[in-house]
C-alpha cells in the first residue's frame, strides 16, 4: 500500500514539473513567435493571447500544488518562528488541517464552476475551444493542493518532526 | 459598553454595515496572517466571510473572480521576467556585470559599497526581482566588504536597500502587477521608474562615500583596475548590459510590449547563458522553468485570490465607503500622494508587499482618478513603498532572505538599516513636491 502511494505520488510529481515547466516554455515560444510573426511576417498569431491565457491558469493551479508539496508557500512566519518546538508542532497541524479544508470546500465550488461553464457551452472567442475542458484543471489543482496539507496534517501527527510538506521537513 | 455589545451584536448577526464588515474582514485578516497561515488563506477565508456571512452570494464567484484575476495579458510578462531572472542568476552575468563597476569604482574612497549600490541597480535592471539580487549580488559582495574593513551591519544593510533598486528599474514585477490592477501603461510605469532608482543608487552611493570617510581609519582602499583590466571587465558584462537596452530601448521606442520585451528577455537570457557563453546546460535550463513555474504559481494564485476579495470590497463599496470622510477627492495631489504612500509604507511594514498591493490598489484607484492624480505618478510611489517594505523591519522579504543566505540573526541584519530608510523617505518626499522626476521621461516618450 505505501509502495504504491509512494509511486502515485512520484508520478503525479513527475506530471507536474512536466506542466509548469512545459507551460513556462511554450509561453515564452508562443509570445516570440507572435512578436516575430508580427514584424518580420507581418501577420501576428490571432490565438496567441488565448493560448496565453489557457497556460497561465494551468500553470498557476498545477504549480500552486507543486509549491505546496515543495513547501514552498509564503507566509509571515515572525511569530511562529519565536514559538517552542510544541507550540509550532500544533500550529503546523491546526495550518495543515484547515488550509487542506478551506482548500477542498474551493475545488467543490470549482467543480460547480466548471459545470456551469460547460452548461452554457462557452467557447473561447478565439480558438472557440469549449473553455470548460481548459478549466478542469481548476478543481482539479485546487484538489492535489488540498491532498498535500492532508498529507502534511497526517504526517505532523504521525511523526515527531514538523512537516512542512510530505518530504519537506522543517530546518533540514 | 453597550456600543461594543452592539457592535458585536452586530457582526455575529452579519449586518452589511460598512464598519461592521471592514472591521471584521480585517481582524480575521491580521489573525491568519499572524497565525502564520499560508497567504492565500487569511485572503480567501476574508473574501468568504464576507461572501456568506454578510452578503450571501454564492461562493463559487472566488473561482470565478480568480480566472478573471490571472487572466490579464499583461501579466504574462510577470513569468517572462522570473524566468530571464532566473536564468541569468543561475549563469555569469550578475558576476560579470559587478566586476565591470568595480574596475571603474572599486579603488575610490567608498568604491566598495558603491559597487555594490550600482551593481544592483544594474543587475535590478536585469532581473527585475529584489531577492534575486540580494542573492547574487549580496553572495560576491559581502565577503568583499568585509575584508575591506567595512562592518557587517553596514554591508548587509547596504545590500539589503540597494537590492531594492531594482523594485524601480525596469523590468519590475511590482510595477507589471500595479499597471495591471490599476489598468495602467506597464510600459509607460517601466520609464517612469528609471530615474528615480538611478537616484536612488546615487543617494546611496553619497551615504557611502560619507561612511566610507568617517570611518577612513579600519577600511583599506583596493588597488586601482589598470585600463586593460577594464576592458576586459567589459568585454565579458557585454552581453549582461545588452539586456537593459534591449528591454528599456524596446519599450521606450514603442517597438514591442512589456509582454513581448519579456520573452524576448527569455530569449536573450538562453542565448547568453547557453549557447554563447555555455555556463548553463539544458538540464539547467528545465530546473529553471520548473523553478519559475512554481514561483508564478505562488504568486498568481495571491493575484487571483486578491482579485476575489477586492471584487468583495468594491461590490460592497468597502473603499469609496472608507475614504469619503477623508474628504481625498478634493483633496491636493500632494496629500492624496502622501497618504498613499503612507497606507502603503505601513502595510508594507508588516506584510507581504504584494498583499498589500493586492488589497490597496484597489482602494485608491477610483480616488486617484477622480481627483485626476497622475496613475503613472502614483504607481512610481506605491512601487517605492514596496521597496522600503521589503528592506523595512519588522517584516521585509529582502530582510529574510538575508538573514537565510548571510546566516546571520534577525538584529544583526537590521542593525544598520536606518540610514538607508531615512534616504528612502528623502526620496518619497522628492517624489511628492518634484513629481517630473518620475514623470519627465515617460512623457518624452509616449507623448
Amino acid at each position: 500500500m505505501k509502495y504504491l502511494l509512494e509511486k502515485i505520488s512520484h508520478f503525479t510529481e513527475l506530471l507536474e514539473k512536466i506542466i509548469i515547466g512545459g507551460g513556462i516554455i511554450l509561453m515564452m515560444v508562443n509570445s516570440t513567435a507572435n512578436a516575430i510573426g508580427r514584424y518580420v511576417f507581418n501577420q501576428s498569431l490571432f490565438f496567441s493571447e488565448e493560448i496565453n491565457q489557457f497556460l497561465i491558469v494551468w500553470i498557476s493551479f498545477v504549480g500552486f500544488a507543486y509549491a505546496i508539496r515543495k513547501g514552498r508557500n509564503i507566509r509571515m512566519t515572525a511569530v511562529y518562528d519565536s514559538m517552542s518546538h510544541k507550540v509550532k508542532k500544533i500550529m503546523t497541524i491546526i495550518i495543515a488541517f484547515s488550509t487542506a479544508a478551506l482548500l477542498f470546500y474551493l475545488s467543490y465550488k470549482a467543480v460547480y464552476y466548471v459545470i456551469e461553464l460547460k452548461d452554457i457551452r462557452r467557447l473561447s472567442s478565439a480558438l472557440q475551444f469549449p473553455v470548460y475542458i481548459v478549466y478542469s484543471i481548476i478543481p482539479i489543482g485546487l484538489f492535489m493542493a488540498a491532498i498535500q496539507y492532508s498529507i502534511s496534517f497526517f504526517m505532523n501527527i504521525r511523526h515527531r518532526e514538523i512537516y512542512v510538506s510530505y518530504n519537506v521537513i522543517e530546518n533540514k | 459598553m453597550s456600543s461594543i455589545l452592539e457592535f458585536l451584536s452586530n457582526i455575529i448577526a452579519g449586518e452589511p454595515e460598512l464598519y461592521v464588515v471592514t472591521t471584521t474582514l480585517v481582524v480575521v485578516m491580521i489573525i491568519l496572517l499572524f497565525l502564520s497561515f499560508p497567504m492565500v488563506v487569511p485572503l480567501a477565508v476574508a473574501a468568504m466571510v464576507g461572501l456568506i456571512h454578510f452578503s450571501d452570494i454564492n461562493t463559487q464567484v472566488i473561482i470565478q473572480q480568480m480566472v478573471t484575476g490571472i487572466s490579464p495579458n499583461a501579466l504574462i510578462a510577470v513569468p517572462m521576467f522570473i524566468f530571464a531572472a532566473d536564468i541569468m542568476t543561475r549563469g555569469n552575468t550578475a558576476a560579470s556585470l559587478l566586476g565591470l563597476v568595480q574596475s571603474f569604482f572599486g579603488h575610490l574612497r567608498g568604491g566598495l559599497p558603491i559597487t555594490t549600490c550600482l551593481s544592483c541597480t544594474l543587475f535590478g535592471s536585469v532581473s527585475g526581482s529584489t531577492q534575486a539580487t540580494v542573492v547574487s549580488v549580496g553572495q560576491i559582495m559581502r565577503p568583499k566588504l568585509l575584508a575591506a574593513g567595512y562592518k557587517d551591519s553596514f554591508s548587509m544593510a547596504l545590500i539589503i536597500n540597494a537590492s531594492d533598486i531594482a523594485y524601480l528599474i525596469p523590468p519590475s514585477i511590482a510595477m507589471i502587477l500595479y499597471g495591471t490592477l490599476a489598468n495602467t501603461s506597464v510600459g509607460e510605469l517601466f520609464i517612469a521608474g528609471i530615474v528615480p532608482g538611478v537616484l536612488l543608487a546615487l543617494l546611496f552611493s553619497v551615504y557611502s562615500y560619507i561612511y566610507s570617510i568617517k570611518y577612513a581609519d579600519e577600511i583599506q582602499l583596493t588597488e586601482r583596475a589598470s585600463w586593460k583590466e577594464r576592458l576586459a571587465a567589459f568585454k565579458s558584462s557585454l552581453l549582461g548590459l545588452g539586456f537593459p537596452m534591449l528591454i528599456i530601448g524596446g519599450i521606450y521606442s514603442g517597438i514591442v510590449t512589456p509582454t513581448e520585451a519579456a520573452s524576448f528577455a527569455v530569449l536573450y537570457a538562453i542565448f547568453a547563458e547557453c549557447i554563447f557563453t555555455r555556463h548553463l546546460s539544458i538540464q539547467d535550463l528545465w530546473d529553471s522553468a520548473v523553478s519559475t513555474g512554481l514561483i508564478t504559481a505562488v504568486v498568481f494564485i495571491l493575484v487571483g485570490i486578491g482579485q476575489a476579495f477586492s471584487w468583495y470590497i468594491s461590490f460592497e463599496q468597502i473603499p469609496q465607503g472608507l475614504l469619503e470622510p477623508l474628504n481625498l477627492e478634493h483633496a491636493s495631489p500632494e496629500f492624496i500622494l502622501f497618504v498613499i504612500a503612507v497606507s502603503f509604507f505601513i502595510g508594507c511594514m508588516f506584510v507581504d508587499s504584494l498583499v498589500v498591493l493586492l488589497i490597496l490598489t484597489p482602494i485608491f484607484v477610483p480616488i486617484v482618478d477622480a481627483a485626476n492624480v497622475n496613475p503613472v505618478l502614483v504607481g512610481v510611489m506605491v512601487t517605492l513603498q514596496m521597496a522600503i517594505g521589503s528592506a523595512t523591519p519588522p517584516f521585509g522579504c529582502d530582510i529574510f532572505t538575508a538573514i537565510a543566505i548571510f546566516e546571520r540573526p534577525y538584529l544583526e541584519v537590521i542593525k544598520g538599516t536606518l540610514p538607508f530608510i531615512l534616504l528612502l523617505f528623502v526620496m518619497t518626499a522628492l517624489l511628492i513636491f518634484v513629481p517630473d522626476i518620475a514623470l519627465f521621461l515617460p512623457s518624452l516618450a509616449f507623448n
